[in-house]
């Protein structure tokens, strides 16, 4: 506390009416298994906590924290079980917890100091509409910027040059007059050019400033490591110093694996633009995120209790050591949820109600506006009632509707690999049925959301054939980023 | 200018010429050579200045390695959470002092990562082989960490057996297939050593029986810092491991705790490349292209302002120094263009030398030829002004001429002192006369003005009435005068010409032969065509070389011959030039004794055929 209490003038004049709250929530619903009746939960009164959290009260943190568990409801004969999903057959002991962080609001006028890298693909296929568009939404990207802001522009074709070394903007005149310069000519250095970038983005590489890179590419590497998996392991690096990065893949010739997995990794967003006059809005929806940073290297560590065991993070790359679950995440933004669900396996039975600890949850982060290392500990614990099933029950839909979402979103992906396997059919199946049980759920908790994932999935099942896949598979890839990664666009 | 003179002049010019140019051919043969390997020893400085720069990135990655793992004590926690926060790591590793894995351990709650990395390295920590490269040259095989009472002995002999041929090592990179390169496994050595070492050799082994699952095979790393100072290092208390998985090589480094702990990191193989690209210059204004490949020849990084054409060879490559021995610079860069540059300048600097040679050389044989003409020219000039002086005495010399000969008609032959001195001036005037004709037709002949009226007349007549004018004089002087005048036919030639052709010859026999007291004047037919005067005289010759150049104009003959005797030297000169000009010839006849000059002169039917 004693920090708080050291800058507790200042949020106030900033903060004042958007007092922040940590909420704590569990839900727990009946598991059917377990067979007896709850004794705190009616259907009536199913959206009332039965988790109490100890020492709730309200704080100033950048950050809330919201937990929700949820029961399974997972129909077992879905055709998706072929597949390898885990499924909770007899599992009348697996449950789903959400653990959901969302950053506070904050005007424009209090956005954190921005350290850009811009990694610009110049190779031969940029010429023409798509480098002339490229160069006029990055001089609305920099006109966007202030004198406290850093930028450097990155380019690569055959050998990579920076064009702009890291500098702050005050002179944004002198950096679009090299923007102007930039022609297109030559292979594609993808990685030298993003080691580059992230080279640059040192030079100002702070924790209280969004560190991001931008990296925009119309084709597929050729010089320099290439593979996606190689990639993603630049990106989780770059994510261990705090740098996020975001990909834009223009057209069709970029291999959106490559650029979802550096995306993914490094905790950035991922774009996709057919048409090289969408890249302007796509940039200007990433500043906008990244203008939104309200706090970075948020590390979540869920220790399970004694007796729980954590089984797997859906849709998400998680550390699963013992008891402890760790997952990172480079920044969130304010207005903006990001949450993890966590598969949980409970102790089988417990004869006498009782209140249990199911795990403990600890939050670090950076505060942006602060400028202080910031931590959620002490509103983790959280304690629940043993046991709670009855029958009748109804689960949490929002849980079930993420889980489901997630589920299909990693069905999606299967379907993807089997179609490069070049098995179109099979594909064509598992996206069929992906889609059915996806209405079938949207039915079921009368969710519009699972009803577009479905509507998607079955327009993809018919998109499977050359020349139409080359386009749906970097439109399925970018779906499947964004239900992943919860971005924003 | 004769063709001689010309040949000579020519070849004075030519020849220093084509010498300084062979040799300067020579020369830049030798200097493109020499140029060519201070090229390939530029490039190959420039690659080894990148080699250093690698070199040392790595040296300051071993020391912040070593400064991050310098706790006596380590914890689980503490090691997962340095992998967390280095980008660089990809898995921390712990051993005890016998070398059983400490972290990450089969039985501990491990994570996938960790997982993942125990099956990477499972060779690794079942004591069977990796491949550790020691210095540029040095392959090894064997296990990588030391024992904890190290025998370095035994490490270097059995190093020694088990390590791959240079040959070999160096072909491997290109050669092998990923698939292929994941492990090589290690086969134990057969037991030749000394009895120490082999009861060293079986200690060992006993060890690695009794540690199943431990790291028993010890050998030692190979430390950046230890690289330069000597062949075989002290046994370290850090290495770096290159071990070549799936992706291809691997680094691993180590550090021994004092208590005999080991601990060590795996390095990201992407992320130590990022980190090179980082350090690494961009594009430069390098005219060439410099590319770091790894160890399948794939480029990592490449830098310069020079696209390559497809195919083109590199002009110098390097391998880098352990680990990342499998690693290699190339430089790429336009094949002959330092070269091209170089030549053009030699062959400039070349051809402005011969130039100038090529000036001194005309200049000197200008010189030489100004020399050569300069009696030519002299000699012309006086003909000039003679030939002025001489029109200016003919007129008056006309008068003399005549109004002596009629004083001489006049003169009462009784008085003979009158008349032989107007007789004198008579003889004198004619010659005078003849020498002034000479003077006039030779410029004539010179301005090429010089007409002859030629008709058909009778030689003999024509010789009778020339010696009668001679014959005064030539009696005088004691000669005797013969003549055998047989010619049959006429003469188809110019009276004046003739006249002066044989008053030259004669007045030569007067001047030249006056020893011999005699002259003979011989006329007869060649042939039907062709008549022939003969003037003989029984002077002292001439002799064989001057029989041509005699007709030269102003040549004159030996010192003997002509001292005490005046000429201007073209009296023969223009007899012959008469002659020819008449389609007759002159020339001396071969005479064991005096001469004889024979004038030859066409016939009025081959004369008049020959102008058909």
């Amino acid at each position: 506390m004693r920090h708080q209490t050291k800058h507790l003038p200042t949020f106030f004049r900033i903060h004042t009416p958007q007092w922040c709250w940590v909420c704590c929530l569990l839900w727990l619903f009946p598991l059917n298994a377990w067979g007896t009746p709850s004794s705190l939960l009616s259907p009536s009164q199913s959206n009332r906590p039965i988790f109490t959290i100890k020492g709730k009260r309200p704080l100033k943190k950048r950050v809330r924290v919201r937990f929700q568990l949820s029961h399974p409801q997972l129909p077992v004969q879905v055709p998706m079980l072929k597949y390898g999903l885990q499924a909770s057959q007899k599992s009348t002991k697996t449950v789903y917890l959400k653990v959901g962080l969302q950053g506070h609001t904050t005007t424009k006028h209090q956005r954190a100091p921005v350290n850009l890298a811009v990694v610009l693909d110049r190779s031969g296929s940029m010429k023409g509409e798509k480098l002339r568009e490229t160069k006029r939404a990055l001089k609305m990207l920099l006109s966007r910027m202030g004198p406290r802001d850093t930028f450097s522009l990155i380019t690569y074709n055959s050998t990579v040059q920076v064009l702009v070394p890291a500098t702050r903007v005050r002179d944004p005149k002198a950096i679009t007059r090299k923007i102007e310069q930039i022609t297109a000519k030559g292979a594609t250095a993808l990685f030298g050019g993003v080691s580059r970038g992230l080279g640059e983005l040192k030079t100002f590489l702070h924790q209280h400033r969004v560190n991001r890179m931008v990296l925009i590419s119309d084709g597929r590497a050729n010089i320099g490591p290439r593979r996606p998996s190689q990639l993603g392991r630049l990106g989780a690096a770059s994510a261990v110093q705090g740098i996020s990065i975001t990909t834009i893949g223009l057209g069709l010739g970029y291999n959106e694996d490559l650029m979802t997995q550096l995306a993914l990794k490094s905790d950035g967003n991922y774009g996709f633009a057919d048409n090289a006059k969408k890249l302007k809005t796509l940039l200007t929806s990433e500043l906008h995120d990244i203008f939104s940073v309200v706090a970075q290297r948020v590390t979540l560590h869920i220790q399970c209790a004694k007796g729980v065991k954590p089984i797997r993070v859906l849709d998400r790359a998680a550390r699963i050591e013992g008891q402890d679950v760790r997952l990172t995440f480079n920044q969130l933004n304010s207005q903006r949820e990001k949450y993890v669900l966590l598969e949980l396996r409970l102790p089988l039975q417990q004869k006498t109600p009782q209140t249990k600890q199911i795990a403990k949850i600890n939050v670090r982060y950076n505060d942006m506006l602060t400028k202080r290392t910031d931590s959620l500990t002490r509103y983790s614990n959280i304690k629940y009632t043993l046991p709670v099933a009855g029958n009748g029950c109804t689960v949490n839909k929002d849980i079930m509707v993420k889980v489901i979402a997630a589920t299909a979103n990693e069905i999606n992906k299967n379907a993807v690999s089997v179609r490069d396997s070049g098995y179109i059919n099979k594909a064509r199946g598992m996206l069929r049925a992906n889609a059915s049980f996806l209405n079938k759920m949207a039915k079921k908790y009368r969710s519009k959301t699972l009803r577009q994932l479905g509507q998607f999935n079955n327009t993809n099942a018919e998109n499977l054939q050359k020349p139409k896949w080359r386009y749906s598979r970097k439109l399925m890839r970018k779906k499947q980023y964004q239900i992943q990664n919860q971005t924003s666009y | 200018m004769s063709k001689k003179l010309f040949i000579c002049l020519l070849l004075i010019v030519l020849l220093p010429l084509s010498v300084l140019g062979w040799l300067g051919h020579k020369l830049s043969v030798q200097d493109r050579t020499q140029v060519q390997m201070n090229i390939q020893r530029i490039l190959q400085g420039r690659l080894e200045d990148t080699r250093s720069q690698l070199h040392s990135i790595l040296q300051k990655l071993e020391k912040q390695l070593l400064r991050d793992l310098r706790q006596q004590t380590f914890t689980v926690d503490a090691l997962r959470q340095y992998t967390q926060q280095q980008p660089m790591v990809r898995q921390t590793f712990w051993l005890d002092a016998n070398n059983t894995l400490l972290f990450p351990r089969k039985t501990q709650a491990l994570n996938a990562q960790e997982r993942a990395f125990l099956e990477r390295t499972r060779r690794i920590w079942s004591g069977q082989v990796i491949l550790i490269e020691r210095g540029n040259d040095q392959s090894e095989v064997g296990s990588p960490f030391p024992t904890p009472r190290s025998a370095p002995s035994i490490q270097t002999k059995r190093n020694n057996q088990q390590r791959l041929p240079k040959q070999r090592a160096q072909k491997r990179f290109p050669s092998t297939r990923p698939s292929q390169r994941a492990y090589r496994s290690y086969q134990p050595p057969p037991l030749q050593q000394s009895s120490r070492q082999a009861r060293q050799q079986r200690r060992l082994g006993r060890k690695r029986t009794l540690s199943s699952g431990k790291i028993a095979q010890m050998l030692r790393g190979w430390s950046l810092s230890s690289m330069r100072t000597a062949q075989n290092p002290p046994p370290a208390s850090h290495a770096w491991l290159a071990w070549y998985w799936a992706e291809g090589l691997h680094l691993l480094f180590w550090r021994q705790t004092r208590n005999g702990q080991i601990v060590g990191v795996e390095i990201d193989r992407i992320i130590l490349m990022a980190h090179l690209i980082q350090e690494l210059p961009t594009t430069t204004h390098l005219k060439g292209r410099i590319k770091l490949r790894d160890e399948r020849g794939e480029i990592i990084h490449q830098w310069g302002g020079y696209d390559e054409p497809k195919g083109q060879k590199a002009l110098a490559s390097l391998r880098l120094q352990a680990p990342l021995y499998s690693w290699s610079l190339a430089y790429y860069g336009p094949e002959n263009d330092n070269l091209a540059a170089f030549e053009g300048q030699l062959y400039l600097n070349l051809g402005l030398m011969i130039g100038f040679v090529a000036l001194g050389l005309l200049a000197l044989a200008f010189y030489l030829y100004w020399e050569y003409s300069r009696d030519m020219r002299e000699a012309s000039q006086k003909v000039t002004f003679v030939t002025q002086v001489s029109h200016e005495l003919k007129t008056p010399l006309t008068n003399i001429r005549l109004y002596a000969e009629l004083l001489e008609n006049r003169i009462d032959e009784e008085d003979p002192k009158a008349h032989r001195y107007t007789h004198v001036i008579v003889t004198e005037s004619q010659r005078l006369s003849r020498l002034i004709t000479n003077i006039l037709t030779f410029s004539k002949r010179q301005k090429e003005s010089l007409s002859l009226h030629p008709r058909a007349l009778d030689i003999d007549e024509l010789i009778e009435r020339i010696l009668e004018q001679f014959a005064p004089t030539l009696t005088s002087k004691g000669f005797t005068i013969e003549r055998q005048l047989s010619s049959a036919q006429h003469v188809y030639a110019d009276p004046d010409a003739i006249e002066q052709i044989i008053g030259n010859l004669l007045s030569n026999v007067e001047k030249y032969a006056a020893s011999g007291q005699w002259v003979k004047v011989m006329s007869g037919t060649i042939d039907d065509h062709t008549v022939y005067v003969d003037v003989s005289d029984k002077g002292p010759g001439i002799p064989t070389g001057h029989k041509h150049k005699i007709f030269q104009p102003f040549f004159r003959g030996s010192d003997r011959l002509s001292d005490g005797v005046t000429g201007t030297g073209i009296g023969l000169s223009i007899a012959r030039e008469l002659a020819q000009m008449q389609q007759g010839t002159l020339h001396v006849l071969d005479r064991t004794k005096g001469t004889t000059f024979r004038l030859t002169l066409p016939t009025p039917q081959r004369a008049k055929g020959s102008d058909t």
